[in-house]
């Protein structure tokens, strides 16, 4: 666990020609503006009202042993 | 089956563990989260695809702390997204992922310890609301009321099977032979659709509704229908609810043969995800498996073939347990000529090694031939004979096939034939204009024909 990992990405030609324009225009890495990409598609998932609902339902439904799981870390 | 996407398991990630998900990507090992997530995918049943998340995640260990409890939440949301839940005892799932931890529990014991405990979500919702098909729902309804007829808050699984026999237009009348004898739907709407009360269900009832997911999720089905809660029916051990003058393994064929037909269209990705399935059990089947599945332009009769050869073997069984496969795959043809179990998984392999050699083109083998003219004896020379033969194994795999009526095992005849190839490469003299492979028929045949022949007295 830790540490930075490489990712090899495939991307058409269209999509990578476009991502390299955005880098380029924000005068940032590539690798920087992916994982910006990712953490913003990861927050649109966590404000995604089913995803809650059903991230509330699975954590009242499984407590205990999300609790009893903690205890031991 | 819907499976977890990256994202997903990212925002479980992030909630388990309080670390922002742009930190969390740089943290993660990405390639192998998107591994472990492609490996549970349909055609897993859900309890499977749970099974395996799990365990992978265990196995992953992605996070400082928490990598247990993200364990169980993505397989729990898996299983969410699909309209199911397990109740899981706390006790002894911490017992369990201690034991997948040490590396004493597989995903095949997880997946048997999942089992029971997987259900439907009551109230229905989400995915399995949005599949059920219209005589599904017509049935459901129709369960509802018998319940509340009888009292009960809940429908029990003989309301659901009542509910299908009195549904009477889908394929789970027809099976019951209860066609034709449609009943109004009293306070539901007249028109088959979803009700507006969402039924509740005992736990009986709903472990009914996951196992016709199930049955769905097997058969290629996005809709789950009439046809598929019968069968949630029977496979639920509630057999004993038919109608007087019903047998349930009759009744259970007609369900099955009034199944819509399965989805041909991923064979490859179903071999593929079966292969995923058998790495922990068995790692060099699944790896046999993985060529086959990678060897999309193979034709079936060649799968069969090479599938043939693990017969009585884990992974034949494994096959044969897809039903959609094992259906395209043809049965029959599955269950036919018992032969030497050893033969068969030599041959079976042989074959799978040279499935990536193809025959050499007009110029290719041109070019070949001139370098070994230049001079017969040079390393150049040496190595274009070497390629003639290996783009001809194809040939004498389909010379020495022709003489399989003698008795001999195959295996035995495509060596005797490969030393006639072998021959034909040595005694080759493209200055004679001759093409290769018209010279090595004969030395195949020459040296077969040796192999078949009995010795002499």
């Amino acid at each position: 666990v830790g540490g930075t990992k490489n990712i090899l990405l495939r991307l058409d030609s269209e999509l990578a020609e476009r991502l390299g324009a955005v880098a380029q225009v924000e005068g940032r890495p590539v690798s920087g503006v992916v994982r910006d990409a990712i953490a913003r598609y990861v927050d649109e998932r966590r404000q995604d009202p089913e995803f809650r609902r059903q991230l509330r339902d699975s954590l009242s439904r499984h407590a205990d042993v999300l609790r009893l799981l903690a205890d031991d870390e | 089956m819907r499976g977890l996407d990256l994202a997903g398991f990212v925002a479980l990630a992030a909630e388990v563990s309080e670390v922002e998900p742009i930190k969390l990507i740089e943290l993660l090992d990405t390639n192998g989260v998107e591994e472990l997530l492609a490996g549970a995918q349909v055609p897993l049943l859900p309890h499977e695809a749970a099974a395996t998340l799990l365990v992978g995640t265990i196995a992953l260990n992605p996070l400082p702390t928490g990598s247990h409890r993200l364990a169980v939440l993505a397989a729990a949301h898996l299983l969410a997204v699909n309209g199911l839940g397990a109740d899981l005892d706390p006790d002894a799932t911490r017992e369990l992922l201690a034991g997948v931890a040490a590396g004493r529990v597989d995903v095949a014991s997880v997946t048997a310890w999942l089992d029971p405990l997987v259900s439907a979500l009551d109230p229905l919702e989400g995915e399995l609301r949005r599949r059920l098909s219209a005589d599904a729902w017509r049935a459901i309804g129709l369960a509802d009321l018998r319940a509340d007829r009888h009292g009960r808050r809940e429908a029990t699984p003989a309301d659901l099977l009542m509910g299908l026999f009195r549904e009477g237009t889908g394929p789970a009348a027809r099976a019951l032979g209860s066609d034709g004898q449609a009943m109004a739907l009293t306070g539901h709407s007249a028109r088959p659709q979803v009700p507006q009360r969402v039924p509740a269900f005992t736990g009986e009832t709903r472990k009914v509704l996951e196992l016709a997911f199930r049955v769905a999720t097997e058969q290629g089905h996005r809709q789950i229908g009439g046809g598929h809660l019968l069968l949630g029916v029977l496979d639920g051990g509630h057999a004993g609810v038919l109608p007087d003058g019903l047998d349930a393994a009759h009744v259970r064929r007609r369900a099955l043969d009034l199944l819509p037909p399965e989805d041909e269209s991923d064979l490859a990705g179903r071999l593929a995800r079966i292969a995923s399935r058998l790495r922990t059990v068995d790692p060099g089947a699944a790896a046999e498996l993985e060529e086959v599945a990678d060897l999309q332009r193979i034709s079936l009769d060649r799968i069969v073939e090479i599938i043939r050869a693990w017969r009585g073997e884990i992974l034949l069984d494994a096959v044969a347990a897809d039903p959609v496969v094992h259906r395209l795959l043809g049965a029959g043809r599955l269950d036919t000529e018992p032969a030497d179990a050893l033969q068969q998984r030599l041959l079976a392999k042989y074959l799978a090694d040279i499935a990536d050699q193809t025959q050499l083109t007009d110029d290719q083998e041109r070019e070949l031939a001139e370098s070994i003219c230049a001079d017969s004896t040079s390393r150049r020379a040496a190595e274009g004979r070497r390629r003639l033969v290996e783009s001809n194994l194809h040939l004498v795999v389909t010379i020495a096939r022709t003489y399989h009526p003698s008795g001999v095992p195959l295996l035995q005849l495509i060596q005797a034939g490969n030393v006639g190839l072998m021959r034909a490469a040595e005694h080759f003299d493209p200055s004679k204009g001759d093409r290769f492979r018209t010279s090595a028929i004969s030395w195949i045949r020459r040296s077969i024909l040796e192999a078949v022949s009995p010795p002499p007295d």
